[in-house]
C-alpha cells in the first residue's frame, strides 16, 4: 500500500475526501469546462477545495463526459450531454481537457505525494453508453481498447488509486444490464494494467444494485468505496459489510449530515473487523451552490463522534459568524 | 538468514531479472515486468520477490546482501526519450559542424537493416546539441601535442557567457587533438568553474572529451564526451533516488554498476556512457563463467528475451570481439565496449503484414514490451507477438508461466493472431502462429551464423549458449538456422544478464591514443624508442591504480592487461592485439609484438591477406585493470536416484506445422531432470521462469552442474 492511500484509509476517521470540481470551478471564478483546459489551475484549486475542507484527499475526474470527449464522443458541456460517436475510431481523440486532466494529477501526485490523489473513471459500461450509446457485448468488446489507453495514460500520472464509477449514469438512462462476463474480462484487463503501474484500482460505488454487488462479488476489487444511495435510505451498515465483504479495503461513506448515534453506530460496527481493510469516509459531493461553511463545520463533528471526544465548539469548527459576506465561499477564503 | 548473498540486476526491455547466490552456492531467481514509467518501481518490487524467493523479509535479505550488480537501461531510455538537459559545446573554432556533418554514413547508424537501406526515408538524428549551442574558441594544437594557437581566456569568457545566456545546463569541452595535449580542456574547465563556482545557482557539469575518452577521431571523441554529458544528470538522480529507497530498505554498500566494457564499479565511480547496453555484456560473462564449468570454449551466447535477440561470442574461452565504434542509440563514440549484437526479434516481437513486400509475413522490430506486452497478457494489447504464438501453439503452458505469477489468455493470442495474420494471408490460425515460430527462428538462426561466420569461424564448431526468457522455447528452432548441433540451457537462462552482472569483476579499461610506428618497412627497422611505448602503458597503469585505490583496494590486488589497436600502414580498420608483457622489456620485444599481431590479422582475415610492406603501426594502448577475485564456480547437483528414465510425465497437445499436426508431446518438471537423466524430443520442460522446448531430433541430458545439453541426433 503507498504511504498515501495508507495515510487516506488509517490517518483520520472518517476520511473526507470531496468531489468538489464544480466548487474548484468557483474558486477560480470560471465554468468547469473552462478550468478543465487549464491545468495549473485546476490543480491548485483542487489542492485549495482540499485544504478548505479540511479533507484527506484530491479527487479528479468527477465528470464521466471528460472520458467520453476523451474517447470521441461529442460533449455539450452547457447542457452536460454526451452524444455517442457516429464514427467509430480506435484512436484516442486525446482532447485538451483529457489532457489538462492528466497534467493536473501528474502535478498534485508529483508536487504533494503526501495528499492520496483520486482519479475517477466511468466504469466500462457506463463508458460504453456514452460513447457508443449501449453496453451489449459487442459494444464492451469496442469500448475496451479506449478504455484501457485511458487507463494506462491515468496511470503513468501515478495516482494514489484509480476508481471506476458504478452506478447510474447521469446522461444515459441505464438500458439493459451489461453482461457480467464480458464486464468481468475488462475488469480484469484493466486491473492487470493498473498493477503494472503500482495503482490500485477500485471502484467508487453509489447506489448498490444487485449486478454491482454481484459484480464486486466476482472481481474482488482491490479498493472499494461506497458514496451513498441517490434516492432513499442507505441500507444498513450489515448489509454494506456484507455486500463488500469480498474487496480487499472498503471505504463506507458515512453521510457528512449524519447526527445522531449514526456516526458512533457505524464506528462501532466496523470496530470489530481489520482495520487495515475497513474504514470510514465521509463522502461529499460539492457543486457550485454547496455551503462549504456549513460543510466545513461539519466536518470536525463527525470526526469527534467517530472518536467519542467531545464535539468542537462553534469557534473551534469555524462559523458563518465572522464575515458578513453574502457568499459562504468568500467566507470560507477568510478562514 | 545468515548468507551473504552476491545479487544481480537487469533491466530488460520487457522484464527485470534478478539472480542471488549466496556462499553456498545456493540460488534464487526472479522475473518481473519492467515498470518503463520508473525503473526502481520494478527493481524494489524485484528485490522483495527475490527475497520471499530466499526465504526471508525484503530488510533482512538487503542487509544481508555483500554486492548488488545492476545494468541499467536509464541512460539508453533518456537518449531514446530526448530528456536530457540543455547542453553547450566548447570546441576548436573552424569545428563547429563536426557534430553535424557527422562522418560517413553516421546518419544510417543505429538504424536497423531495413531501415538503413530505406535512403528515401532516412533522416539525420535530432542532435543532442542545437547548433546554436555550439561555440568554437581560438586555439589549437598540433597531433604531436604542441601548442600551435594559444588559448584566450577573454575569448572563452565570451563564448561561456554566450551559452549562459542561452540556457545551457552543463558543457562539454572537445578541441581539436585534446587527447595528444588535454591542456587547453583543461584550462576552460578551470575558466568555467572560477566563473560559475559550485555555489552559484549557474553552476554546471564540465565535461572533457579528454577525460572521457582520450582517443584520435575527433567526431566520436566528441560524441562520446557529448553522449556522457546528456546521460549524466539523468542517471546521477535516478541512481541516487535507488541507492536512497535501498538504503531505506537496509542495504548498507555502495550500489555497483555493470559496464559494457566488461567490467563493474560503484556507481559513484562509473561514467554514464558506460553503463549503454551494459545487460546483454553480462549476459556474455557468464557465459564465459559457464563454459569454465562445461570445458567448451567456442560459445556462441545468445539471449532471446522479450524485445530483443542479443549475440555474443566467446573464442577460445576468451570474450575477444571489441566493437571499435559503438554506436549508442544513433550516435557513434569510441568507448572499448563489448560487442553484443542486438536485433528485434524477442518474445515480444509483434508480428505484422508488410503490404510494401507482397503481404509477407515480418516479426519485429517493434516489441509489445512489457506493456501492453502480449496480446494473451490481457493487458490491452492487441497485436499479434511471437510469445502468442508459442501460446496457440501449444509450447507455453497458459496456466503456468512464470512459475504461475501470470495466467495467459490463449483466447486473447488467437484472435490477435486470426485478426493480423491469419486473415490477411488467408491461413488458418494455428498455421499462421506456426510460421510466426519458423520465421523468427530463421532470421535469429541466420543472425547467429552471420555473427560467427564474418569473424572467420566455422559456426558447426560452436556451441550455442541458450538464455533469455524465451530462449528456452526457440533454441532447437534457430540452432538448426545457425548450423549448430549442440546447445547449452543453464537452469537460470531466463534470468543469464542477472546472473552475469553477479559474476562480474571490478574492472576499469583506461585507453590513450598514441601513434607509434612498430615496423617500418622500408627501412626494415623495429621501434628502437621503447622508453614511447612504455611511458604510456606506465602512465595508464598510474592512473589506473589511483583509481582503485580510492575504491580501497591495494595496489597487489589489481591485475592488468595491455591490448593495442594496430594496422598495417594506411589501413583503416584496428585490429585489437594482447601484450601480455605490458612493458617491451628488450630490443627483441617489437618483433614479437609485430608476430603477434601478425598472427591475430591471419586468423582473422587468413594469412594471404596480411601485408607487412605496409608497415605495422600502433594507434591505440587500452589497458585493462581487474581487481583479483576467486572465479566463480557453479554449483553441483545430485544425480538422478534410481532409474533416470522414470517418472511418467504429463503431456499437452502441440501443434507443429500444417504437415504434421498435433502431436501428445510430454511435459517435465525441470526439478526433475537431475544429472543423468536423458531424454529425446520432442518434449516440453517447464521450470519456474522459463519453458524449454526440446524438438524432434533433439536429446536432452543435464550435466552435473544442472545445464541442460541439447544435441542434435538427426543427420543432413
Amino acid at each position: 500500500m503507498s504511504a498515501s492511500l495508507d495515510s487516506f484509509v488509517h490517518s483520520r476517521r472518517p476520511a473526507v475526501w470531496a468531489l468538489a470540481e464544480r466548487c474548484a470551478a468557483r474558486l477560480a471564478g470560471m465554468p468547469l469546462p473552462q478550468l478543465m483546459l487549464d491545468a495549473n489551475r485546476w490543480a491548485s484549486e483542487a489542492l485549495a477545495v482540499g485544504r478548505l475542507l479540511d479533507g484527506d484527499a484530491v479527487v479528479f475526474g468527477g465528470c464521466d463526459a471528460l472520458a467520453a470527449e476523451a474517447a470521441g464522443a461529442a460533449v455539450d458541456w452547457s447542457a452536460q450531454r454526451c452524444t455517442p460517436v457516429t464514427a467509430w475510431s480506435a484512436e484516442l481523440a486525446v482532447s485538451a481537457r483529457w489532457r489538462s486532466l492528466l497534467a493536473a494529477v501528474a502535478r498534485v501526485a508529483a508536487q504533494r505525494p503526501a495528499v492520496a490523489t483520486f482519479v475517477l473513471l466511468p466504469g466500462p459500461a457506463r463508458f460504453s453508453r456514452l460513447v457508443l450509446g449501449r453496453a451489449d457485448e459487442q459494444a464492451l468488446q469496442a469500448a475496451k481498447p479506449l478504455l484501457t489507453r485511458l487507463l494506462e495514460q491515468v496511470c503513468d500520472t501515478r495516482p494514489t488509486a484509480v476508481l471506476l464509477r458504478k452506478g447510474p449514469s447521469l446522461e444515459v438512462a441505464a438500458s439493459a444490464s451489461a453482461p457480467p462476463d464480458a464486464l468481468l474480462r475488462i475488469l480484469s484487463t484493466l486491473r492487470n494494467i493498473a498493477r503494472h503501474f503500482d495503482v490500485p484500482l477500485g471502484f467508487a460505488v453509489s447506489d448498490l444494485v444487485p449486478q454491482t454487488r454481484a459484480l464486486i462479488a466476482q472481481s474482488r476489487p482491490e479498493l472499494a468505496l461506497w458514496l451513498g444511495e441517490s434516492a432513499g435510505p442507505p441500507p444498513a451498515i450489515e448489509e454494506l459489510i456484507e455486500a463488500f465483504a469480498a474487496a480487499e479495503i472498503v471505504g463506507l461513506a458515512l453521510d457528512v449530515e449524519a447526527d445522531g448515534d449514526m456516526p458512533a453506530q457505524w464506528h462501532g460496527a466496523l470496530a470489530s473487523l481489520d482495520e487495515d481493510r475497513w474504514f470510514i469516509n465521509a463522502h461529499v459531493e460539492v457543486n457550485e451552490a454547496a455551503d462549504l461553511v456549513r460543510i466545513r463545520a461539519r466536518v470536525p463533528k463527525l470526526r469527534a463522534a467517530a472518536t467519542g471526544a467531545p464535539a468542537p465548539t462553534a469557534a473551534a469548527g469555524g462559523s458563518t459568524a465572522h464575515t458578513a459576506s453574502a457568499d459562504p465561499l468568500v467566507a470560507v477564503r477568510r478562514l | 538468514m545468515h548468507s551473504e548473498w552476491q545479487v544481480g540486476v537487469d533491466v530488460g526491455g520487457t522484464f527485470t531479472d534478478l539472480f542471488a547466490t549466496d556462499a553456498d552456492g545456493r540460488c534464487v531467481v526472479t522475473k518481473t515486468p519492467t515498470t518503463h514509467y520508473d525503473l526502481s518501481v520494478g527493481f524494489m518490487r524485484g528485490v522483495k520477490q527475490l527475497a520471499r524467493e530466499a526465504g526471508g523479509n525484503p530488510r533482512k535479505f538487503l542487509s544481508s546482501v555483500r554486492s548488488l550488480r545492476y545494468s541499467t537501461t536509464v541512460g539508453t531510455n533518456a537518449l531514446i526519450e530526448h530528456s536530457g538537459p540543455k547542453l553547450g559545446l566548447i570546441t576548436t573554432a573552424g569545428f563547429e559542424d563536426t557534430i553535424f556533418i557527422g562522418r560517413s554514413r553516421s546518419w544510417a547508424d543505429g538504424l536497423g537493416w531495413s531501415e538503413g537501406r530505406d535512403l528515401a526515408r532516412i533522416r539525420k538524428p535530432t542532435p543532442l546539441i542545437n547548433r546554436d549551442m555550439v561555440v568554437g574558441i581560438n586555439e589549437r594544437i598540433d597531433c604531436a601535442g604542441r601548442v600551435v594557437a594559444p588559448l584566450d581566456p577573454d575569448n572563452v569568457r565570451d563564448k561561456l557567457q554566450w551559452l549562459v545566456d542561452r540556457g545551457a545546463q552543463g558543457f562539454v569541452v572537445a578541441l581539436l587533438w585534446s587527447f595528444a595535449n588535454p591542456r587547453h580542456e583543461r584550462e576552460i574547465r578551470r575558466i568555467i568553474e572560477s566563473e560559475y563556482p559550485e555555489d552559484y545557482l549557474g553552476s554546471s557539469a564540465v565535461i572533457l572529451s579528454s577525460d572521457v575518452s582520450p582517443k584520435s577521431g575527433e567526431y566520436a571523441r566528441t560524441m562520446t564526451a557529448t553522449v556522457n554529458a546528456y546521460i549524466h544528470g539523468l542517471m546521477s538522480d535516478e541512481i541516487a533516488k535507488l541507492g536512497n529507497e535501498l538504503r531505506e530498505q537496509g542495504f548498507a554498500r555502495p550500489l555497483t554498476l555493470v559496464h559494457n566494457t566488461g567490467g563493474s564499479k560503484k556507481a559513484s565511480r562509473t561514467r554514464a556512457i558506460l553503463t549503454h547496453n551494459a545487460g546483454p555484456v553480462a549476459g556474455l560473462y557468464g557465459a564465459a563463467t559457464l563454459g569454465r564449468a562445461t570445458g567448451d570454449a567456442d560459445i556462441v551466447f545468445t539471449d532471446m528475451g522479450g524485445t530483443s535477440f542479443d549475440i555474443g561470442l566467446i573464442e577460445e574461452g576468451v570474450i575477444r570481439s571489441h566493437d571499435f565504434i559503438p554506436v549508442v542509440d544513433r550516435w557513434r563514440t569510441n568507448i572499448p565496449a563489448i560487442e553484443v549484437k542486438s536485433i528485434g526479434a524477442g518474445g515480444g516481437s509483434i508480428a505484422w503484414i508488410n503490404p510494401l513486400l507482397g503481404n509477407a509475413l515480418e516479426i519485429g522490430p517493434q516489441s509489445a514490451g512489457s506493456m501492453p506486452g502480449p496480446a494473451c497478457y490481457d493487458q490491452g494489447g492487441e497485436k499479434p507477438t511471437v510469445t502468442d504464438a508459442d501460446v496457440v501453439l501449444g509450447i507455453y503452458n497458459a496456466d503456468n508461466y512464470l512459475g504461475g505469477q501470470m495466467r495467459l489468455d490463449v483466447e486473447l493470442a488467437r484472435r490477435a493472431i486470426e485478426r493480423h495474420v491469419a486473415h490477411p494471408l488467408g491461413i488458418d490460425v494455428m498455421e499462421a502462429a506456426w510460421r510466426i515460430r519458423r520465421l523468427v527462428n530463421a532470421r535469429m538462426g541466420h543472425e547467429v551464423f552471420n555473427e560467427v561466420a564474418l569473424k572467420g569461424h566455422d559456426p558447426r564448431q560452436f556451441v550455442i549458449l541458450a538464455c533469455g526468457g524465451a530462449g528456452g522455447a526457440h533454441a532447437c528452432g534457430f540452432a538448426e538456422y545457425a548450423g549448430a548441433r549442440r546447445i547449452l540451457m543453464p537452469p537460470q537462462a531466463s534470468v543469464f544478464g542477472a546472473f552475469g552482472a553477479s559474476t562480474m569483476p571490478i574492472r576499469e579499461i583506461w585507453e590513450q591514443s598514441r601513434a607509434l610506428q612498430l615496423f617500418d618497412w622500408a627501412h626494415h627497422r623495429y621501434l628502437e624508442d621503447l622508453e614511447s611505448f612504455n611511458a604510456v602503458v606506465r602512465e595508464l597503469r598510474a592512473r589506473a591504480l589511483q583509481d582503485l585505490r580510492l575504491e580501497d583496494y591495494a595496489d597487489e590486488q589489481i591485475q592488468f592487461q595491455l591490448e593495442l589497436e594496430m594496422r598495417y600502414g594506411s589501413q583503416y580498420k584496428l585490429t585489437r592485439v594482447e601484450w601480455r608483457d605490458l612493458l617491451l622489456g628488450s630490443a627483441e620485444a617489437p618483433k614479437a609484438l609485430c608476430d603477434e599481431f601478425t598472427r591475430r590479422y591471419a586468423q582473422i582475415y587468413s594469412p594471404e591477406a596480411t601485408f607487412a610492406s605496409g608497415g605495422i603501426n600502433i594507434e591505440s594502448f587500452c589497458l585493462t585493470a581487474t581487481v583479483k577475485a576467486a572465479p566463480p564456480s557453479m554449483r553441483r547437483m545430485e544425480g538422478a536416484a534410481g532409474d533416470p528414465a522414470a517418472g511418467a510425465p504429463a503431456t499437452r497437445p502441440v501443434y507443429y506445422g500444417p504437415g504434421v499436426g498435433y502431436r501428445d508431446t510430454p511435459v517435465w518438471a525441470w526439478e526433475s531432470l537431475r544429472p543423468g537423466r536423458q531424454i529425446e524430443g520432442p518434449a516440453i520442460i517447464e521450470s519456474p521462469n522459463t519453458t524449454y522446448f526440446v524438438e524432434p531430433g533433439w536429446r536432452w541430458s543435464t550435466d552435473p552442474h544442472g545445464i541442460g545439453i541439447l544435441e542434435c541426433t538427426h543427420h543432413d
